[in-house]
């Protein structure tokens, strides 16, 4: 959702520094581990939330995920932390 | 901070496990989170979101609730906070708690045990009484018992007892006593000295008694060396040649050295062929199953299968706390052994036979005996070895022997 021109010079500038990239370009962050927990740093909220479905709002887009057993172990501000089991992810 | 940390942290502050029930859930709680609040173990449950959350943010969700149309509800109230106020509430349990740890605290300022140690001439039962008498027993105050004093009494009631300690560990009090030791009194009867070896004697030391050996006599095993006798006169008479035979014979303790040379002979023999089993690793087995020692089955060989064999026989009994059952399996185990020769070289064979003769001369040698001279004779045969090692010792071979008494009858015809 970033727009074209500023993509194009934050990005360029993160690529000459090696800088990160949800640093520079405020997308959001996300660490997976196996099938199980799920960190997402920097999201915009949640929309969708059930045992087999999270949505949640983020930088840029949308992340889905799905699977079962699905819990939200924290929720804070800047952070979000799933557990269960996933089973797909798709960012749109 | 971690999350255990966190968990830790609002364990302390306490917290509150929320239900939202509503169509705009999830804007509650996006709005929530862009107000600062933090929400962990979010679940769902039957259309309904539950999550924890802190105490104090849950006043700032209310406002929140009501403008997205969700209904809160507080599910459980969990953290050191609400586990204080239940706390308040059941006074009588909390004092029965304290009023628990307080007997036990009470009881452990009581002496419930009493060890006595060291004690093998004074009963048991007689320190015990001592005990009674200071009014210490099983029950007894631990600050009312002088340590100190029980002691010195210990020490001053019993003669056996020449030192005694006291001492509290936790319950127990352990009283330990150090008993004298009693050193056999030098017995004064009259006695003789004879050979425990035999031997040829090199140097004869009397200190009491009459010598009746000299250097260079042969003796053998039981011979008399040094007689306890004492010469003296009646009573009113001089010494004269002519009246040696009114001399009075006294039996005295015969006190003295007599050292011999002693030989010490070892002799091993050794075959050249070497017998020896090893196991062949087959092993048969057998099971008696026995009822009050009579036998009801059995199954596996009848007879040992194998000509050599080692037997293993391992009972099971079947015991359950203090009950034991009146059945009993027997497993008889033959491991089959194969019999195997080796011949020996002259050498080797003569190396272990030296070995065996050293272990017979070290069997009779006391230790730290000064050694004059050795002598090894081998004889080799055409089936066996033969080692003979002659050692010659010198050493003190007299050996006490009390006197049988003698009567007057016997003393008379000397």
């Amino acid at each position: 959702m970033v727009q074209g021109k500023k993509k194009d010079w934050r990005g360029g500038v993160a690529d000459f520094f090696e800088l990160p990239h949800e640093l520079l370009l405020n997308l959001s962050k996300l660490t997976l581990v196996g099938n199980t927990q799920l960190l997402v740093e920097n999201h915009r909220g949640i929309i969708e939330y059930t045992q087999e479905k999270i949505r949640i709002s983020a930088h840029p887009g949308e992340i889905i995920i799905k699977g079962q057993n699905l819990t939200i172990k924290n929720l804070h501000r800047e952070e979000l932390f799933v557990e269960g089991e996933i089973n797909a992810l798709e960012l749109g | 901070m971690s999350i255990i940390l966190k968990r830790l942290a609002s364990y302390w502050t306490g917290y509150l496990v929320v239900t939202i029930e509503g169509e705009q859930k999830e804007r509650l709680l996006n709005l929530a989170l862009s107000k600062g609040i933090s929400f962990w173990d979010l679940g769902f449950e039957q259309g309904q979101a539950v999550f924890k959350m802190k105490v104090r943010d849950y006043m700032k969700l209310r406002p929140l609730a009501r403008r997205t149309n969700c209904r809160l509800k507080i599910k459980d109230k969990a953290g050191r906070p609400f586990l204080v106020n239940r706390g308040k509430k059941r006074k009588g349990f909390l004092l029965g708690a304290l009023f628990f740890f307080f007997i036990l605290y009470l009881s452990t300022s009581f002496v419930w045990f009493i060890r006595i140690t060291g004690n093998e001439e004074v009963p048991q039962e007689k320190v015990m009484s001592l005990l009674r008498e200071l009014e210490i027993r099983p029950g007894t105050w631990k600050k009312k018992i002088d340590l100190d004093y029980l002691s010195d009494r210990l020490v001053l009631e019993f003669e056996e007892i020449t030192w005694a300690s006291a001492s509290l560990q936790g319950t127990l009090l352990e009283v330990n006593v150090v008993e004298k030791i009693k050193i056999p009194e030098a017995s004064n009867a009259p006695a003789d000295l004879v050979a425990k070896k035999d031997g040829v004697v090199t140097n004869v030391l009397v200190l009491a008694g009459e010598a009746r050996v000299e250097e260079g006599d042969t003796v053998r095993r039981g011979d008399l060396l040094i007689e306890g006798v004492n010469y003296t006169l009646p009573e009113g008479k001089g010494l004269i040649e002519d009246e040696a035979d009114d001399l009075q014979l006294v039996p005295i303790r015969a006190r003295g050295v007599v050292e011999a040379r002693v030989w010490y002979e070892g002799l091993g023999e050794v075959n050249l062929w070497e017998i020896f089993t090893v196991p062949t690793g087959q092993v048969a087995s057998s099971y008696l199953l026995k009822y009050n020692e009579d036998v009801v089955g059995s199954w596996g060989v009848r007879q040992p299968p194998y000509r050599n064999y080692q037997l293993k026989k391992i009972n099971h009994h079947w015991v359950w706390r203090n009950i034991r059952l009146p059945v009993e399996l027997i497993t008889l185990k033959y491991y089959e052994l194969g019999v195997k020769k080796k011949k020996l070289s002259p050498e080797e064979a003569l190396q272990k036979a030296g070995e065996e003769a050293w272990e017979m001369i070290n069997k009779q040698l006391a230790p730290g005996l000064p050694v004059l001279r050795k002598h090894q004779e081998d004889r080799i045969f055409s089936e066996k070895v033969s080692r003979k090692i002659l050692l010659e010792t010198k050493e003190n071979i007299a050996v006490l022997k009390p006197k049988e008494m003698l009567t007057d009858a016997e003393t008379g015809g000397f």
